[in-house]
């Protein structure tokens, strides 16, 4: 008996202008849940899902980043342009193309549709966002719009459950044809050339006579996205608004967070009550107490406040709200010399390096590209909240201040974070006018409308972000715990010691054999062993330090025993250093891996590494000198 | 050597073969990507 391997599923791919809800289309086709937002530039590489079809066709479906044409300018751009020519390495071209419009703005949106339809491969125009259309008082033919352009016209809602459905039923019949006549030889890149000044000014003109054709718009126009405009873009009041809800955010973080953070800390407390009292003392109790109990407990307590943060994100994002503080902001970051779009990829960069390193792909000019990747570490990830979290707990009184308006503790985050950005834009200022000097580009940018965030989207978006979290917690930073745990432990202390055993064991030999290097900047031993494995990730740091602390002495609950225990260890001017020094310090692996990717080179992670190192060094040693001479050691 | 020790050689000896096997993964991944995609280390939710 001869297996025939099945053939492989036919591709279509997702084409459209930026932030017409591509990814949102996506999502709903494939089941998957990939980021979605209320911007342009989300989705900066190409995406794969299966699902399939309503005839039972199983179906691969690629989502690519936006585009306005298929002449590529920046590296996202470059990735539609390849996929769609056939010009990627290792990729089939896809044998079908769905243009996805935001039905909302045609006269955009038909321009690409023209520029593929060149590539006479099958194409249907998928009309999105058409209940938000509707609602704006516009009125699409579909039938004329498909007769006119001489493709199939589906309006679709991605967000709403059946709002793909006669999507599917259209590519079930558009693969049926293919199928039926054979797929053509896809040659891509035949009948495409880049347009020029002519060819683009015929397709403005077709682009017109189609409209007029098909689209009625309303005879009175949307004003609401307007009207709010006037007020949140204002020079001085969107600026004023801007800054309050950032604070707000960052007193949020700290109040809401409280209670669900006393909750797992008592539950964690409670666990730690029960190992001790039902188990013989032993290497797998202190394994479990010192290293798992308290290593891994002292990160995810933090989980409460990164959901915090990230609900005010998310529906900032989902709102449209995102956009325009990048239209606020292009003034500042134009007087150091970033591009405007520089604020997308260092706002992503508040929840990890990573991706806002990835999302700097939207920026067209390498220059501005390589100044917004190297300050985006400068950006507060995300990661070094539970550092900053944990320091100011121990050391920042629980006051009101401001006539009682603001927490201190609150108030002093929002420094931290301040003092990222201020350092970020310092170094892009010094960086533009000196190696990677050029001309600034103006930003162009299209403004989303405002909508409503969807609570399930939002629910979602903190869920991936939960689950994300705990599973680090389970898997990686576990691991980490346990190794470190193992070092804080053995080989124990020698006979007639006098110190305690972990001063004997090889982290501690270690962080003794670190300590010279740090003593100038205020650090102990402890702090020492902690930011080695602090360069896996940035939390690492406080497991470490909850591992290392409690083989050291032990206590009632978890988060008071550690806060309580550094504020009994470290003077005030240590722990002020230590959050200077995180402000600027580059230590996270990935962070560094990702640039040299996204670079091609091995000089700007190097570089990257050794300025902030730098940065970080000085300014833990002028925050602890100062702080020793003003305050004592 | 008693229970709690064995369990607690076998708990180290996976992690350290936990971490090994990530970083080992996260070298082939990085080195088989070609454009596109972060390299998968899951910082972030989105790899």
């Amino acid at each position: 008996m001869t297996h025939h391997k099945p053939p492989p599923p036919p591709r279509i791919a997702l084409v459209g202008n930026p932030n017409c809800g591509k990814t949102a289309l996506f999502n709903a086709m494939t089941g998957a849940r990939q980021k979605v937002a209320n911007y342009a530039g989300v989705t900066v590489e190409r995406k794969e899902g299966l699902f399939v079809s309503p005839a039972g066709t199983r179906v691969k479906v690629i989502d690519l980043p936006g585009t306005y044409s298929l002449r590529a300018r920046s590296p996202d751009e470059e990735v539609t342009r390849d996929v769609v020519l056939g010009r990627m390495e290792d990729e089939e071209v896809p044998e079908a193309i769905v243009c996805v419009a935001d039905a909302t703005n045609l006269r955009l949106n038909l321009r690409l549709v023209l520029e593929l339809k060149k590539l006479d491969r099958p194409i249907i125009l998928a009309l999105n966002m058409m209940d938000e259309a509707e609602k704006q008082g516009m009125t699409i033919d579909a039938a004329e719009l498909s007769a006119a352009l001489g493709i199939p016209v589906v309006p679709t809602v991605a967000i709403q459950t059946g709002g793909v459905q006669a999507l599917l039923d259209q590519i079930d019949r558009t693969i049926q044809v293919a199928e039926t006549e054979g797929f053509a030889p896809v040659h891509a890149q035949c009948g495409w050339s880049e347009p020029n000044a002519h060819d683009l000014r015929d397709y403005h003109r077709e682009v017109e006579r189609i409209i007029a054709l098909s689209v009625t718009s309303p005879t009175r126009p949307h004003l609401a996205t307007h009207r709010i405009d006037t007020v949140l873009l204002h020079p001085a009041a969107g600026l004023a608004i801007l800054l309050t809800l950032l604070f707000l955010m960052f007193q949020a973080v700290f109040t809401w967070a409280r209670l669900p953070m006393e909750l797992i800390d008592g539950g964690l407390t409670l666990v730690k009550g029960l190992v001790d009292a039902n188990m013989a003392d032993g290497p797998l109790r202190s394994l479990l107490t010192d290293g798992v109990i308290a290593g891994v407990g002292s990160v995810v307590i933090f989980l409460p406040q990164i959901l915090v943060l990230f609900l005010f994100i998310q529906i900032l994002e989902d709102s449209g709200y995102m956009a325009r503080a990048a239209f606020l902001l292009d003034r500042l970051m134009g007087g150091v010399g970033l591009h405007g779009r520089a604020f997308i990829p260092l706002l992503s960069s508040f929840a990890c390096a990573v991706p806002g390193i990835m999302a700097a792909r939207t920026i067209e000019n390498r220059a501005d590209r390589i100044a917004t990747i190297m300050i985006a570490p400068l950006m507060t990830c995300s990661a070094r909240l539970p550092v900053y979290t944990l320091i100011i707990a121990a050391f920042v009184p629980q006051r009101d201040v401001l006539g009682g308006w603001v927490g201190l503790p609150g108030l002093v985050m929002f420094a931290l974070y301040a003092a990222g950005i201020l350092s970020g834009l310092i170094v892009a200022f010094v960086l533009k006018r000196t190696i990677l000097h050029g001309a600034r580009e103006p930003l162009l940018m299209q403004l989303p409308a405002y909508r409503l965030p969807r609570p399930r989207n939002v629910a979602l978006g903190l869920f991936e972000r939960a689950k994300a979290f705990l599973t680090r917690a389970g898997t990686t930073i576990f691991a980490l715990m346990v190794v470190i745990w193992f070092l804080a432990s053995y080989p124990g202390a020698p006979e007639g010691a006098t110190e305690p055993a972990i001063h004997y064991s090889i982290a501690g030999m270690i962080g003794h054999f670190l300590e010279p290097v740090l003593a100038p900047i205020g650090f102990n031993w402890q702090i020492a062993v902690a930011l080695v494995p602090g360069m896996a990730a940035r939390e690492v740091a406080v497991g470490v330090l909850g591992t290392i602390y409690a083989l050291s002495d032990s206590g009632d609950s978890l988060r008071s025993s550690l806060g309580g225990l550094l504020a009994a260890s470290w003077s005030l001017p240590t722990a002020l250093s230590l959050l200077a020094w995180y402000v600027f310090a580059p230590q996270c692996i990935a962070t560094l891996g990702v640039v040299r990717r996204e670079l091609n080179s091995l000089v700007w992670p190097a570089v990257m590494f050794v300025f902030l190192t730098g940065l970080a060094y000085l300014a833990a040693f002028t925050t602890y000198r100062v702080a020793v001479a003003v305050l004592g050691g | 050597m008693g229970h709690q020790h064995i369990l607690t050689a076998l708990i180290v000896a996976g992690s350290a073969g936990w971490i090994g096997f990530r970083v080992w993964r996260w070298a082939r991944k990085r080195r088989s990507k070609t454009a596109g995609g972060c390299g998968g280390c899951s910082k972030c939710g989105e790899g």
